[in-house]
């Protein structure tokens, strides 16, 4: 993004006018390190010479990046709080929000650092550009930094490094665009001071054309601190910048960076442009004219400014120690302008501060400052302690040259600092609670892999291979017995006296059947249901058979259906048979055939009226979902139908509660209840009937015998074997 | 809408009207309303006969075609429902080659098959023993050589044991599951007319 100078509007990269005002916008270029010649900032190789404008990336090993660790993003947010606490009456001023201008970033900043810097305005044609201060350091001390106003039609009389240390010429407020081969401004006061310092002073007025004004003493110094400061002319033509360098504290002087920068045109920034000779430097705002690529980056001469040595605090007089120009300025700002709780006030590093309320009453006590009792306690949260003041080191420790990476060649970096990165408290998880089954599983895998080898483990023992032969004779064995008994029983092989009397248990619900089907008169209809398939035909048959016969003698209308495609069938066998055994009532049996829908269609055509109009429902089912069909549909129409349920063997025994809540008013199982039924109506047994009768009993001995042998010997005999 | 809706409203409503059809039967065209719906019921279901018809015919082709294993199977399975459809299709289903094709095939072969069932559990009761021998398969045996002895005439007690367990233990427990049955059968049914349960949506 690119901030209009004029208006401060943000523009998207890449615009050339601001959308808010027409004002031209200064443009991003990489200067190449060869030449000097400016590329887009999408340029790899440089559109002059063909040097490369970035170096190639490195890996994490030659760079020294650890994984896992960021690099610290600072902004303004990020100054130290002690810091924070002091600026934020001065930062808040009206008067210093609407005149601030944009801040010059810095030529050389790393590029997370400069993506963070706002744009610098555009200079003028040939118009020597204001060198981009703050270089190398970070972008929150760089956003503190105010900016000076422009110069105009002077070309600055003292260079940025001129009198000044590089570091400080990094940290020193950068100017606008002068405007072409003009006299420099005198020197601001103010100049020399440290970053933190210079933050708190409001911005200067632009100087008018070819007029060197001179900068007060208190322009860029809060009012309160003008008032103290002594008044001081304006430095006259080239007037040499006081050389801020030595009048740095050591916490300072540590973010300088150990080269220079140089310019050949401006001797004094030449050790910037030495300091990486072969490193792209990515220079904001510079020209939006490409064939200015002759152009010199010019630091911004800072103003001379002289002050007395008197009353200067010693952590102030040591940074007089390096240059006659900076103790001069020193000198200049610690007049009778240092207010005595800044005397006090060391940044971190220098040791331990004083107690800030300490300072502040003094300061109220002096000055007519904010009394004590009005300092909020959100900014009294902010002053560090004591303890931690001495105990803490610097947040950030800028090294004095990167050798390796993208950054080769710059200095003030901030390196990678893992503390940055944690939490403020960080409390080790608990581990989660092991389950005691867990705990004893693993106590009893403990133990078995301690147990000496030389015991004896247990072996789960290999199970006898079974032959084949045996179990294929068993069931071979048993066939035979099974199939030879029953044909014995059907050939009549087997003696009377042994199987006895062919007497079929009674049933509950024989009697009341024959009584229904023996109270029907002639013509009356009968709804018959064939529920059973081919497998159960030949028990069923007997049923059908004896109920069948009663049915025919009573001359009924007979109706049969089925709910199953193979009860259908089976339906229209069974009544070929009536009709052939009873030819003169074949007129009165039919077959309604096959009814899809299970439940529902079973519901549908007891449902119809002349269903309703029958004397009796009679259902041979053979499982005892269609049998429970029947009865319930039956049972919620407006008129149950009586209904008589004649059901193979097997299911009896689950639908035997339908005949005991009577739901069921007959009944008739397998082939016992055949038998029962005949007998129930006083007639002889058929021949076949008792055959089958004969040969289910035999089978049902023979089964018996086997089973009970068979449980005897694996009981007993073959407990072995089955062990 | 046509996949959740829809079916959703018209099993709902569908339940309403037999359900009010059974709880009034003496409103008149709330009966005739549920007459109405069994006999689409039918329909449905004789319709959803020829489509299951007609994707055995499709799975069966498919395997035969692919030369899966088990495709000579498949095929005569195409053959066995083509012929029999075929047959019916032209005398109908009680014409005299489709008696014969039930009472020729079908009776002998189930009734074979359901013979076998017999002496497969003989077998499997004999061996019982061999690998259960709990309490559990003990009163299996014991109540099984019961009822099977109770004919015996010289054992005119395990008669009457054997009457006792029909009708007492027997029933109980049949009871219990008839009743559960019965419970599951209106819960579904209620699930179902109150848009609960969607069998029909999946």
């Amino acid at each position: 993004m690119i901030r209009c100078p004029k208006c401060g509007t943000v523009n998207p990269d890449g615009s050339r006018f601001c959308s808010n005002c027409g004002f031209k916008l200064p443009q991003t270029r990489i200067r190449c390190p060869v030449c000097g010649a400016y590329n887009p900032v999408s340029n790899i190789y440089c559109e002059k010479c063909h040097a490369r404008l970035n170096p190639e990336a490195e890996s994490a090993e030659e760079t020294g990046v650890e994984d896992l660790i960021s690099l610290p993003t600072r902004t303004n947010g990020d100054v130290p709080d002690w810091l924070r606490g002091l600026l934020a009456e001065e930062e808040l001023s009206p008067e210093a929000i609407e005149e601030e201008p944009p801040v010059a970033p810095a030529e050389g900043l790393p590029d997370w650092l400069a993506d963070l810097a706002p744009e610098e305005p555009a200079a003028e044609e040939e118009e020597a550009p204001a060198a981009p201060a703050g270089e190398g350091v970070p972008d929150w001390l760089a956003d503190l930094a105010p900016e000076e106003p422009a110069a105009e039609e002077e070309a600055p009389a003292a260079p940025a490094g001129e009198g000044v240390p590089d570091w400080l010429a990094d940290l020193a407020p950068e100017e606008p665009a002068a405007e072409e081969e003009e006299e420099a401004p005198a020197a601001p006061a103010g100049e020399g001071v440290p970053d933190w310092l210079a933050d708190l002073a409001p911005e200067e007025p632009a100087a008018e054309e070819e007029e060197a004004p001179a900068a007060p003493v208190g322009e860029g110094v809060p009012d309160w601190l003008a008032d103290l400061a002594p008044e001081e002319p304006a430095a006259e033509e080239e007037a040499p910048a006081a050389p801020a360098e030595e009048g740095v504290p050591d916490w300072l002087a540590d973010l300088a960076p150990e080269e220079p920068a140089a310019e050949e045109e401006a001797p004094a920034a030449a050790p910037l442009e030495a300091a990486a000779p072969e490193e792209p430097a990515v220079e904001l705002g510079v020209e939006e004219e490409e064939e200015e690529e002759d152009e010199e980056d010019l630091i911004t001469p800072l103003p001379s400014t002289r002050a007395p040595d008197e009353e200067i605090p010693d952590w102030l007089k040591n940074l007089g120690e390096r240059t006659e120009d900076a103790t001069a300025t020193t000198e200049a700002l610690s007049q009778g302008a240092v207010p005595e709780w800044l005397r006090r006030i060391k940044p971190p590093g220098t040791g331990p501060l004083p107690p800030l309320e300490d300072v502040l009453g003094e300061v109220a006590e002096a000055e007519g400052g904010p009394a004590r009792a009005e300092i909020p306690d959100w900014v009294r949260k902010l002053r560090p302690s004591e303890e931690q003041a001495a105990s803490t080191p610097p947040p950030f420790a800028p090294s004095a040259m990167v050798d390796t990476g993208p950054l080769q060649g710059l200095s003030g970096i901030i390196p990678p600092a893992p503390a940055l990165d944690a939490p403020p408290s960080y409390a080790p998880e608990t581990p989660p609670e092991i389950p005691q089954t867990l705990r004893e599983a693993a106590q009893l895998w403990q133990t078995i892999l301690e147990r000496p080898r030389g015991r004896r483990r247990p072996v789960a023992r290999r199970r006898r291979q079974r032959s084949p032969w045996g179990d294929a004779l068993i069931r071979l064995a048993t066939s035979l017995l099974l199939i030879g008994v029953i044909l014995a029983a059907i050939f009549d092989l087997v003696p009377g006296d042994l199987v006895g009397e062919a007497r079929p248990a009674p049933q509950i619900g024989i009697a009341p059947s024959v009584e229904m089907i023996g109270n029907l008169q002639p013509d009356d209809l009968v709804i018959v249901a064939f529920e059973y398939g081919a497998a159960q035909k030949e028990e069923m048959d007997e049923l059908s058979s004896a109920l069948f016969a009663h049915l025919m003698e009573r001359q009924v209308q007979i109706v049969a259906v089925s709910t199953s495609a193979q009860g259908a069938g089976i339906a229209e066998s069974t009544l070929e048979q009536a009709r052939r055994r009873y030819p003169d009532f074949a007129d009165k049996v039919s077959n309604f055939g096959y009814l899809p829908g299970d439940a529902t269609s079973t519901a549908r055509f007891l449902a119809t009226p002349q269903v309703q109009e029958a004397k009796l429902l009679i259902v041979f089912a053979a499982d005892a979902d269609h049998l429970r069909w029947w009865v319930e549909q039956n049972s919620t129409t407006a008129h149950p139908l009586p209904l008589i349920a004649a059901i193979n063997g097997a299911t009896a025994p689950l639908v035997r509660p339908y005949l005991e809540s009577n739901k069921v008013q007959g009944w008739a199982s397998g082939l016992i209840g055949a038998a029962g039924y005949w007998q129930a109506r006083g007639l002889p047994l058929d021949e076949g009937l008792a055959r089958r009768l004969t040969a289910l009993r035999v089978a049902q001995w023979a089964t018996a015998a086997l089973i009970l042998i068979g449980s005897a010997y694996y009981l007993f005999a073959g407990r072995k074997e089955a062990e | 809408m046509f996949k959740r809706i829809l079916p959703t409203a018209s099993a709902i409503l569908s339940g309403l009207i037999v359900l009010g059809g059974l709880l009034f039967p003496g409103y008149a065209p709330l009966h005739a309303a549920r007459l109405l719906v069994l006999q689409w019921a039918m329909i449905i279901v004789a319709f959803a006969f020829i489509l299951g018809f007609l994707n055995l015919l499709r799975v069966h082709a498919y395997r035969v075609g692919r030369r899966h294993k088990g495709w000579f199977t498949s095929l005569l399975v195409i053959i066995s429902a083509v012929g029999a459809a075929a047959l019916v299709f032209v005398e109908g289903p009680t014409g005299p080659w489709s008696r014969r094709l039930l009472d020729a095939l079908l009776i002998p072969g189930e009734g074979a098959l359901l013979a076998l069932t017999a002496v497969t559990l003989t077998l499997a009761a004999i061996r019982m023993l061999r690998v259960r021998r709990g309490v559990g398969g003990l009163l299996f045996a014991v109540v099984l050589l019961i009822l099977l002895l109770g004919n015996f005439p010289y054992l005119p007690h395990l008669g009457t044991a054997a009457a006792w367990l029909r009708e007492v233990p027997a029933m109980a427990g049949m009871r219990g599951l008839v009743l559960g049955v019965a419970i599951g059968i209106a819960l579904t049914a209620l699930r179902i007319i109150l848009g609960l349960s969607q069998p029909h949506s999946d």
